[in-house]
């Protein structure tokens, strides 16, 4: 019953999805059915939060004979801290532009995430140097279609068609590589999907020993 | 053996001179008006700006959506502020939404959407309305398609969505002319894949470069109408409504670094090998 | 926090939390690990605040209390059992909800990327070749390109396909599909330097244009 009940309910949930797309008289229970899909998916993000959460909470307790915390507890602290900031601030203060849950998200998050995304830019050049060899054919072919198509993205050398030769490369070969991809990935999601539904994929309810 | 000093040489270069190399790349073109750049306007982001430019002003919205978190807003808050710009100039309305997982980018939507409708002095819930963001994209996306205000009953700032003047007549999907989704994930592929199967609706991209040659496939099919790439197309898109910001701003550190990468690349191919042939 | 002075304060927040990050090129340290946990508790935070006004209160605490729409109740439920993980006698019930989600974004799935991934893929490749010889306009280039791209999507994915030896002209074709993905490969790495670039191009206009400008007004 622990694993019949989900898989009925995974098939029930699938096969009326998959077909109130031919069939517009379930169009009002697909309405219900969507909104439903989006509170179970709202709680599934928030059933993360909660492990972050759990996670740094158990980082400041006292654990063990010599009841010592982990050695990184004032960094968690730091997070409590930051996320009962925030939730104050957004409960309280309002969401707006001129709020200071805004601003908290401008001044703190946005530098944080960008920054960290921006530290991708040295790790390349450094890669650049380092790691980049057109040690083969297949090599040697890639990279020099990575340099044409930096060259060319930037509509630079026009009077040697490097620019030209790029639109070809995205046009040409990028397209045809990237629509079997498509396709092959397509199939792929079909099929699983279908698995899913059917019940033949099952690892998503876990080991079963429960 | 100049030769063999050099490859050991850059072989053994540290990583920290190479950082520092690059973060002048960088900055130096902000201060310096050196290299020339010169933007031509590509034919996916001209058939972006020719499918926004025929919608009529002050009629249905254009649904701008802010499928993207912090981590991409340098990419991509350019080609969203040039956007905007050309809807508010000519008077389109516009509708904006999120649906990035994590709510963040209704944070990005938050600040620049006031303040580029102030630019043009256009006003809240008549000129523009920002509906927040739904968690699960693909499910919003074609509960859109039945009834925009099932999906988004109020809107980011609490106001119901009827007492919306600009949304009074706006169902779903029928009443949108298009939807430029600016996306750093697969979303902006799901408009087109969804959405776009099922209601036909017209998709406009803004898209990382890192995704911009993956989407190829669906703009050379008819799925998605035009594509704006990473700077570059933010850049393209300024030049094409000749109001300069971000993108053409940071065109002249791009060309710089792109220079740089290729004569690392052909530094470290060259010691590499030159290191090899005198080992073996 | 309001006005000019409210607004350089968390210009320079921004500022110092960015140089912060960045002292991570030199290598790990306290100032980097604070700035990464106060941006993880941040982000936290957001989330529960904007999950709380778009999602909760909307969809479930509205409908069930005012609109009278108790089958509301039955997603709530359904996304409380989530929380059943944590609980190891009670974990089982959270495969309801995995079930219902997942079954469901199945289903959602099959048509569409049927549709949309494969089958107007396929017309995307073979429309080039039907649109050719119809009528004035169409060139050699144009022609040679239709043919490039049928030919090249189907060795692309003759390339992928294992049970087949790639020996002979399966192997010949499957080799030009190898070259075409590389070349697509390349031109994605030459993309992808330019998302990168792009990324720090943002952190350094914000550093050299808000950044400093607000120190200077400061000091000066």
């Amino acid at each position: 019953m622990r694993l019949q009940f989900p898989l009925l309910l995974c098939l029930i949930a699938g096969v009326f999805m998959a077909v109130q797309y031919f069939v517009p008289a379930f169009l009002p229970y697909y309405n219900r059915v969507m909104d439903y899909i989006q509170i179970v998916s709202a709680f599934s993000i928030v059933l993360g939060v909660a492990s972050v959460v759990h996670r740094h909470l158990g980082r400041m307790r006292r654990r063990g004979r010599e009841a010592k915390r982990h050695p990184d507890w004032p960094y968690s602290l730091a997070a409590v801290a930051g996320m009962l900031g925030m939730m104050l601030a957004g409960f309280i203060g309002g969401r707006g532009q001129e709020s200071i849950f805004q601003q908290l998200f401008n001044s703190i998050l946005l530098p944080v995430q960008a920054t960290m995304f921006a530290l991708l830019a040295f790790y390349l050049a450094s890669a650049a140097f380092r790691s980049f060899r057109t040690r083969s054919v297949d090599a040697t072919v890639l990279l020099s279609a990575a340099v044409i198509v930096m060259i060319g993205r930037l509509d630079d050398l026009g009077r040697l068609g490097i620019p030209d030769v790029a639109h070809w490369i995205l046009d040409g070969p990028n397209l045809v590589s990237k629509r079997a991809i498509v396709i092959g990935v397509g199939l792929g999601m079909a099929s699983t999907a279908l698995k899913v539904v059917l019940g033949i994929e099952r690892s998503y309810l876990g080991s079963g020993k429960e | 053996m100049i030769l063999s000093w050099l490859a050991h040489g850059i072989l053994k270069l540290d990583r920290r001179i190479i950082y520092t190399f690059l973060f002048l790349c960088v900055t130096l073109p902000f201060y310096v008006d050196w290299p020339h750049i010169e933007v031509e306007v590509s034919k996916e982001v001209e058939d972006a700006f020719q499918v926004i430019d025929q919608i009529p002003p002050h009629g249905n919205p254009l649904v701008v959506s802010f499928d993207y978190d912090p981590a991409s807003a340098a990419e991509l808050t350019p080609m969203a502020v040039a956007v905007l710009r050309h809807a508010f100039s000519k008077g389109i309305r516009v509708m904006a939404i999120s649906l990035q997982p994590t709510g963040q980018g209704a944070g990005i939507a938050t600040e620049v959407l006031p303040r580029i409708a102030a630019e043009y002095g256009r006003q809240q819930n008549v000129d523009w309305a920002f509906l927040g963001f739904q968690p699960n994209a693909t499910v919003a996306m074609l509960q859109m398609g039945e009834s925009i205000r099932k999906t988004f009953p109020v809107d980011y700032y609490d106001t119901p969505i009827e007492q919306i003047p600009m949304l009074e007549s706006v169902q779903n999907y029928e009443q949108i002319p298009a939807v430029f989704t600016i996306a750093s994930t697969a979303v902006g592929e799901f408009w087109a894949v969804y959405p776009g199967m099922r209601y036909g609706i017209t998709v406009l991209a803004g898209l990382t470069a890192v995704y911009t040659a993956d989407i190829q496939p669906f703009y050379q099919s008819g799925q998605i109408k035009g594509i704006l790439g990473g700077l570059k197309g933010a850049a393209e898109y300024e030049a094409r409504i000749g109001k300069p910001g971000d993108g053409l701003a940071g065109m002249r550190s791009q060309k710089v670094v792109h220079y740089m990468i290729i004569v690392f690349i052909v530094l470290g191919n060259f010691a590499f090998f030159y290191t090899q042939r005198r080992t073996s | 926090m309001g006005g000019a002075a409210g607004a350089a304060g968390w210009t320079i927040l921004g500022g110092l939390i960015t140089l912060a990050i960045f002292s991570f090129l030199y290598r790990d340290n306290p100032l980097y690990k604070l700035a990464e946990h106060v941006a993880v508790g941040v982000s936290v935070g957001f989330i529960v605040v904007n999950y709380y006004y778009n999602v909760f209160k909307p969809k479930v605490w509205d409908n069930v209390l005012y609109n009278g729409q108790y089958d509301y109740l039955l997603p709530l439920i359904l996304g409380v059992l989530l929380f059943t993980r944590f609980v190891p006698k009670w974990g089982w019930l959270s495969r309801w909800s995995l079930a219902f989600l997942l079954g469901a974004g199945s289903g959602l799935a099959i048509p569409a990327t049927l549709e949309s991934r494969v089958l107007q893929q396929m017309e995307g490749a073979i429309r080039p070749l039907f649109q050719l010889g119809g009528g004035t306009g169409t060139n050699i280039l144009q022609s040679a390109n239709a043919i490039f791209l049928f030919v090249g999507t189907i060795a692309c994915l003759v390339f992928f396909l294992f049970s087949v030896e790639h020996k002979g002209p399966v192997g010949r074709l499957a080799y030009f599909g190898r070259l075409c993905i590389m070349a697509g490969f390349g031109a994605s790495f030459g993309y992808t330097v330019m998302a990168r670039v792009s990324l720090l191009i943002g952190r350094v206009q914000f550093m050299t244009r808000d950044f400093v400008q607000e120190v200077v007004r400061i000091f000066s």
